[in-house]
């Protein structure tokens, strides 16, 4: 049993801290993960964290920080490491779950967000100031998450435009934060439809590359998805060899991407592999 | 140059015998729509020994359906996925489905395309094309920010209508209705400024489109029946062997049932997706009626001008007369 008894030490060395400073707990727990580059042994021992953190929940329900580890890391990994749909849908409601009560717990203001309309949900976010923008940021990208692996409900797929307001607002508060990976998600939002639908892949451009540039280069997702979603939908096949050929010369370690980078990389290879079918 | 001249020749049979068909659709990659073809061109290719493929241009970097219409023309592409009136200038008939408030239910769509689909193809076909579809596309109903129950709430309306819909637009006209008429991508933006403040469509694309966030209520009159199809130039369909033609219609018409299957699965949940987001709007018998006698003057008047014949109309109102008596008794 040394996985239990593992998992029971871990707990407990938490539990003790936790008592004092949920906060930091919540805050650093997720970066064992995050900085890892091993994809099959984040995969397989990520359970453990998430039962660890549903056990603090249960302690703190109202806790923001733990909140929103749970909501990021089983967004994490019902996006990266579960093959069954039907669980992966499941857990990503969960992670959706956590990311509203962190949201409501951080400001009253910010309880029931879902079902509010959508006028009211932008007026909000317009109240919110640079503070909240750790909250906002976990739940827009747990939404996108979420909505991504349920878009065969078209009630979630009806929800992509809140995705949106809230990850605009999170540029206007902090463009910086985590590596501007705001900007990112912009960049996917509004590459998802081509022009003729009402899809803007200039401005998903102009995000990719202000997504880039925030993190000096080093947030590989961020090119691997502008090779994937932007290259491919222009169909300009120069751009996207190039800059998949970049991502898999980079270096995928860097703090608190280590993991993303990791799967940009195995993304890139997958898409680089596949361009000639695509383009040609 | 001679070796050159040899080589050429060598290749000649190869390139006479294996044909790739272009083919362009607004669906974006990763849709179940480009992965259901892709998955149809892998079957081709490997039941005609490689001689026949299809090569998929996804969300829309074709261009417009006008610019994929003239890259048909000159042989850049061979073929479009798209909605049923891309198609219908070259089949004016096709658009016996698309006649307003023609139906009342999905059950007598099923009941009538299970007649007028084969006409259709046949039609197409006659007229230089191989269609494959339809493809369920779902009811097109009144999205709005007022209320609207009565032909004359509507005629209140900032309504929205596609800037190419020709049959639409005369449509509305009978209605007392000036529509405005913008492109599709601008739409949003259109309703966030208030420029527009209703539009029709499916509840698919009203979702996918975020438009549903913009409004608050939906009229309960199925206003138009929307499909999409697969056309594929006989310019260049013509070019496979007999047998190789046969295979590739089977596999996409195989593929394309599955597809209108798929499709019309979610259209309805989508339906109930927007059922819980919006007002849903009915309106009463009398209203109905007024509606629907608006939508008859409609039609006659699209048959008085040529969009539609006659014997087609006659045809679609023979099968809806035979359901609804039988639904009836």
């Amino acid at each position: 049993m040394p996985a239990f008894s593992r998992l029971l030490t871990v707990s407990v060395c938490l539990l003790a801290l936790a008592g004092c400073a949920v906060t930091r707990v919540g805050d650093n727990l997720p970066y064992g993960v995050l900085n890892h580059d091993d994809l099959t042994l984040v995969g397989d021992g990520l359970p453990t964290y998430l039962l660890m953190v549903d056990g603090l929940i249960e302690n703190w329900p109202e806790s923001e920080s733990l909140l929103g580890s749970g909501a990021s890391l089983y967004s994490a990994y019902a996006g990266l490491f579960v093959s069954e749909p039907e669980r992966a849908r499941k857990l990503s409601g969960r992670a959706l779950d956590y990311a509203f009560r962190a949201a409501c717990a951080a400001d009253s203001k910010l309880c029931d967000l879902r079902s509010m309309p959508i006028e009211e949900f932008e007026a909000r976010l317009q109240k919110q100031g640079s503070k909240r923008v750790p909250v906002l940021f976990t739940l827009g990208t747990t939404w996108a998450g979420y909505i991504q692996l349920n878009s065969a409900d078209w009630g979630a797929v009806g929800e992509l435009g809140r995705v949106e307001a809230i990850m605009q607002r999170v540029v206007e508060l902090d463009e910086t934060y985590e590596h501007g990976q705001a900007h990112m998600y912009l960049g996917v939002l509004n590459s998802i439809l081509p022009e003729a639908l009402g899809g803007k892949p200039e401005k998903a451009k102009v995000h990719f590359e202000q997504a880039i540039k925030l993190s000096n280069g080093k947030n590989l997702m961020a090119q691997t998805l502008y090779a994937e979603r932007y290259a491919r939908l222009i169909f300009d096949q120069q751009l996207h060899d190039r800059l998949l050929t970049e991502v898999l010369a980079a270096d995928p370690e860097v703090h608190g991407l280590t993991l993303q980078n990791t799967v940009a990389q195995r993304e890139a290879r997958r898409l680089l592999d596949d361009s000639s079918d695509y383009f040609e | 140059m001679l070796r050159t001249i040899c080589l050429i020749v060598l290749c000649l049979p190869a390139l006479a015998s294996a044909m790739t068909l272009r083919i362009s659709t607004l669906y974006p990659e990763g849709t179940s729509v480009v992965s259901a073809l892709r998955a149809a061109s892998d079957e081709i290719e490997k039941q005609t020994e490689g001689r026949v493929s299809l090569r998929i241009f996804p969300g829309g970097v074709m261009g417009d359906d006008r610019a994929v219409q003239r890259k048909i023309s000159i042989g850049q592409l061979h073929g479009a996925l798209a909605q049923g009136g891309a198609f219908s200038r070259f089949y004016r008939d096709s658009q016996i489905l698309n006649l307003p408030i023609a139906f009342r239910s999905y059950d007598e769509v099923d009941h009538v395309r299970k007649t007028l689909d084969p006409v259709i193809r046949r039609g197409f076909r006659e007229n230089g094309w191989v269609v494959f579809g339809p493809v369920d596309g779902g009811f097109a109903y009144v999205m709005s920010q007022n209320k609207v129950d009565s032909v004359d709430a509507l005629r209140q309306q900032k309504i929205w209508l596609p800037a190419n819909d020709s049959g639409s637009e005369k449509a509305a006209r009978v209605f007392g209705v000036s529509p405005i008429m913008l492109s599709v991508g601008t739409v949003l933006t259109s309703l966030q400024t208030g420029a527009i403040d209703a539009f029709a469509a499916p509840p698919v694309a009203a979702l996918t489109l975020q438009w549903h966030s913009r409004v608050k209520h939906m009229s309960e009159v199925p206003l138009l029946y929307t499909y999409g199809m697969l056309g594929i130039s006989d310019k260049y369909f013509s070019k496979l062997t007999p047998a190789d033609q046969k295979v590739a219609e089977q596999i996409l018409a195989d593929a394309f049932a599955k597809m209108d299957r798929d499709s019309r699965q979610e259209n309805l949940q989508a339906y109930h997706a927007i059922q819980q987001s919006l007002n849903m709007v009915t309106p009463t018998d009398e209203q109905l009626t007024e509606w629907r006698s608006y939508a008859d003057k409609a039609t006659t008047q699209l048959v008085a001008e040529g969009e539609i014949s006659k014997a087609m109309l006659d045809q679609l109102q023979g099968l809806l007369a035979e359901f609804r008596s039988g639904s009836s008794k």
